[in-house]
């Protein structure tokens, strides 16, 4: 197999959070990502599995951006997180996307839908007429499954599915190379869980995506990755997908995986 | 909205608060007496037909008085609050949203403000810079009622921040100034309004208070205090001077407090 | 425990020093010069440098700051333009009697407010609870110096039972040690009642709206499950929870409750901080009105420093983080 391009990679990268409060001096700090390395190729389902509380979504919120490492560095497309951010963050923004655990949660409460979709597609370089901005939203929201009615409707007026289906048209409006979900079906039922997943999967296919998916569903694992990383108390390993399913086999595959992680 | 219809500690309230300013807006226009013509004959006379509210020691009709003063009361109570939100929303906005030390700075300049018993600043102040007209009260006690509503602001915009649908919109891109305006903002409306709506309570006793220590509102122009403070030393002998503004002012805080509290009461229920 | 309490204090200390830099700029930045407003405008220009001169108002504004802050920490603050004495003995002789007002105020307040509270909560929808509830809203917007005006009107005026002004009858010196209470009692009770009716409105509605609350949690749920009387989860586990909100209450009330006793004290001829202000406003008489409002801000950072404290001591998470 042609080694593929690697889209993100993590090299030693660690995270430490003090506890807010003046007992600074008591309080031991949390490591939260310890000497984490990883690397996701172009086009891959890149599964994270973990305990809660073993620093998934610390790692999913470094890869956003949203708080820096304290030690080591991330690199994305090839360079280096922190001057992408500095430099050029529209383009970043642009390239990777997330959706989250609750999907009512992340859209604002008072606004409709298609404002939520209208508003990345401000930030694209060439400015768009009105009416092709509104066939682009149209065609987004056929193409995660919701009719046109639907953009009028404000997030409280959504079911969760129908509310992370519209987070899915939102993230990919813009067509970006990676997509983080971190624990995108938690909150749902299974019947919707399937639906979401293999939403993601076919869309993951015509688009062209990397994708991050984090959850603590093996299940999930089993059907969609390519490569699994196992998170517990802050250390990762990665297992290739051939031991994942040797491991599978057994009843307490979970268990096993992170009695692994530990040993390591 | 069926609802607010049905709602009677909502419509009561916006009701009487209604009437009573169509009463202090129009009634003048349609009574062609002045608030200062005097008759001094005519004086301390209880309440009757020719004088609904009775008259005070100069002979003025006190109906007319009130009515006035009514305008006065409740614009010194309305634009207060207005001026005060002006700096307190954006003074709460600012410092919830940057955090860190710009948050910690402007924190204590709010509790440094907040240290001072309102009234003893303002009365300092008012002996100080003698704002004479009905403008400078405003900007007055405007300027020391910011202080609440840039609280609130500040620690919803605070918990504001920590919900998902910001930390999305980082990520989709938006800028600052955009989350900011709206997306913060327009969550913050119902809050604010809720607390602006029980400041102009607040704020109409207080400018009472003030024209009724003889420090607001300078007569001959009325206020519902002032009018208040002239019947002070004719209690016995002209009850009716005092008690009409008086139960004015109780009634419509007391319609603007329901008002506002039932308002908080549906948002915390949503 | 003592982290919490040296972090409080700090930060009161550092309350009171911007309190007085504030006090300082109000009384430079307020227009025409605190010196010539002194004196008779026909002073020629040579007098006022002189007073000027005098008071050290010709130093640079820094330098006459060091100065003022030097002075308020040793208690001299200047003299009364209008009286000539001494400011800090003016202080003296009429703090005492704010302080007797709004302590018992403060008293009345929490005792009667929470007892309200708690009726109206174990007593829910009961006609009692429904008539407090009206009447501590209609008392929340009553504008407290008609309040007062009415009271003297109906216990001064009309019925005679109760006096209106002062703080002691003319012939106090003449009456017996109980009858000297007696009359020092008789003198407070309308000032006390018409500010604490609104206090006490205020405290009650808060009170119920916190219990209610606690009402609805887990631990008091889990109580009634295992068969406790409603009146003892509401005196035994609702009751503990609910004094935090009372004692953050009061601290947070305490400024508007001084503020109140201004007019008090004017209507009822009170001779306290409140009235002292007013009637130098009146004169103009800028070191007392400044004295008196830097006391009052100092008097508001201690109380909020006491309900602290107070939090501190009720509040288990707080007291035992050692």
């Amino acid at each position: 197999m042609k080694k593929r391009k690697e889209v993100v990679r993590f090299t030693n990268v660690t995270k430490i959070f003090l506890p807010k409060s003046l007992a600074i001096l008591r309080a031991k700090p949390i490591t939260a990502l310890d000497r984490v390395t990883l690397s996701l190729y172009e086009n891959q389902v890149y599964a994270l599995v973990g305990s809660s509380g073993s620093g998934k979504s610390t790692l999913c919120r470094l890869l956003l951006g949203l708080i820096g490492p304290d030690g080591g560095g991330i690199e994305v497309f090839g360079q280096s997180l922190a001057e992408v951010l500095k430099q050029n963050e529209r383009w970043y923004r642009k390239q990777c996307q997330a959706i989250f655990q609750d999907p009512t949660a992340s859209l604002s409460p008072r606004m409709k839908v298609r404002e939520l979709l209208e508003e990345p597609l401000m930030l694209t370089e060439e400015k768009l007429e009105l009416r092709e901005k509104e066939e682009i939203i149209v065609a987004f929201l056929q193409r995660v499954g919701l009719p046109e009615n639907f953009l009028d409707r404000y997030p409280h007026q959504l079911s969760g599915g129908e509310a992370q289906r519209v987070c899915i048209a939102r993230a990919l409006i813009r067509l970006p190379k990676l997509l983080i979900c971190d624990e995108p079906t938690s909150k749902l039922d299974s019947t919707r869980e399937q639906e979401i997943v293999d939403l993601i999967l076919e869309l993951k296919n015509s688009i062209g995506l990397t994708v991050l998916f984090i959850t603590h569903k093996i299940s999930l694992v089993r059907q969609m990755a390519d490569a699994i990383g196992i998170l517990s108390k802050g250390k990762l390993i990665t297992v290739a997908m051939k031991d994942l399913e040797s491991s599978l086999s057994s009843d307490h595959a979970f268990s096993n995986l992170s009695g692994q992680a530990v040993a390591c | 909205m069926n609802s607010i219809k049905k709602n009677m500690k909502l419509t009561i309230p916006a009701f009487l608060l209604i009437f009573v300013s169509i009463c202090v807006i129009f009634m003048p226009m349609l009574l062609p007496e002045k608030p200062s013509d005097q008759s001094l004959d005519e004086a301390y006379q209880s309440p009757s037909k020719m004088h609904f509210f009775g008259t005070d020691k100069f002979g003025r009709d006190l109906f007319i008085r009130f009515l006035h003063g009514g305008r006065i009361s409740l614009s010194v109570g309305l634009l207060s609050v207005l001026f005060a939100l002006a700096i307190g929303v954006p003074f709460g906005l600012l410092s919830g949203y940057k955090g860190g030390f710009v948050d910690t700075t402007m924190s204590w300049i709010l509790n440094l403000f907040m240290a001072f018993p309102q009234f003893f600043l303002l009365l300092a102040i008012v002996a100080i810079f003698e704002p004479n007209s009905v403008w400078w009260i405003v900007i007055v006690i405007g300027a020391l009622s910011w202080m609440d509503i840039a609280r609130i602001v500040r620690n919803e915009t605070l918990s504001l921040k920590e919900r998902e649908f910001i930390s999305a919109c980082r990520i989709v891109g938006l800028s600052k100034k955009r989350i900011l305006f709206r997306h913060v903002l327009p969550n913050l409306a119902v809050p604010i309004l809720v607390y602006a709506t029980l400041m102009v309570g607040n704020v109409i006793l207080i400018e009472s208070s003030l024209s009724f220590i003889g420090l607001g509102v300078q007569p001959p122009t009325p206020s519902w205090g002032n009018i208040i403070n002239e019947g002070r030393d004719v209690l016995l002998s002209g009850w009716w001077i005092s008690a009409f503004p008086g139960l004015a002012i109780v009634a419509t805080v007391l319609a603007v407090n329901i008002f506002g509290e039932e308002m908080q009461r549906m948002n915390v229920i949503r | 425990m003592l982290n919490y309490f040296i972090k409080k204090l700090l930060s009161g200390i550092l309350l009171v020093i911007g309190v007085s830099v504030v006090t300082f700029y109000i009384l430079r930045l307020g227009p025409g010069n605190p010196a010539a407003a002194a004196f008779d405008p026909n002073s020629t220009r040579h007098d006022v440098s002189q007073v000027n001169h005098l008071y050290g108002l010709d130093k640079p504004l820094l330098a006459q700051f060091g100065e003022w802050m030097k002075n308020i920490f040793r208690g001299h603050w200047g003299y009364s333009y209008a009286s000539h004495r001494k400011v800090a003995e003016i202080i003296r002789e009429t703090l005492p009697n704010t302080l007797i007002l709004t302590a018992s105020v403060l008293f009345v307040q929490v005792v009667f407010g929470t007892w309200l509270g708690l009726v109206q909560v174990s007593k829910t929808n009961s006609l009692f609870d429904k008539s407090i509830n009206w009447l501590t809203l209609a008392l929340y917007g009553l504008p407290v110096f008609w309040l007062a005006l009415v009271f003297i009107l109906i216990f001064s005026h009309k019925l005679g039972w109760l006096p209106s002004s002062q703080i002691v009858s003319f012939y106090y010196k003449d009456l017996s040690w109980l009858g000297r209470i007696m009359d020092r009692l008789r003198h407070l009770a309308l000032p006390l009642l018409s500010m604490s009716l609104v206090s006490i409105a205020v405290m009650a509605r808060y009170v119920k709206a916190s219990l209610k609350e606690i009402m609805q949690q887990d631990f008091i749920v889990a109580a009634r499950a295992r068969g406790l009387s409603e009146r003892r989860i509401l005196y035994k586990h609702a009751l503990r929870n609910v004094l935090i909100p009372v004692a953050t209450l009061t601290g947070q009330y305490f400024p508007a409750l001084v503020g109140s006793s201004v007019v008090i004290e004017l209507v009822y001829s009170w001779p306290g901080m409140g009235r002292l202000i007013v009637l130098s406003t009146f004169a103009r008489d800028y070191p007392v009105i400044i004295a008196c409002t830097f006391v009052m801000s100092v008097f508001v950072v201690m109380g909020n420093l006491f309900a602290d404290f107070l939090v501190a001591c009720i509040d288990p998470r707080i007291r035992l983080e050692a």
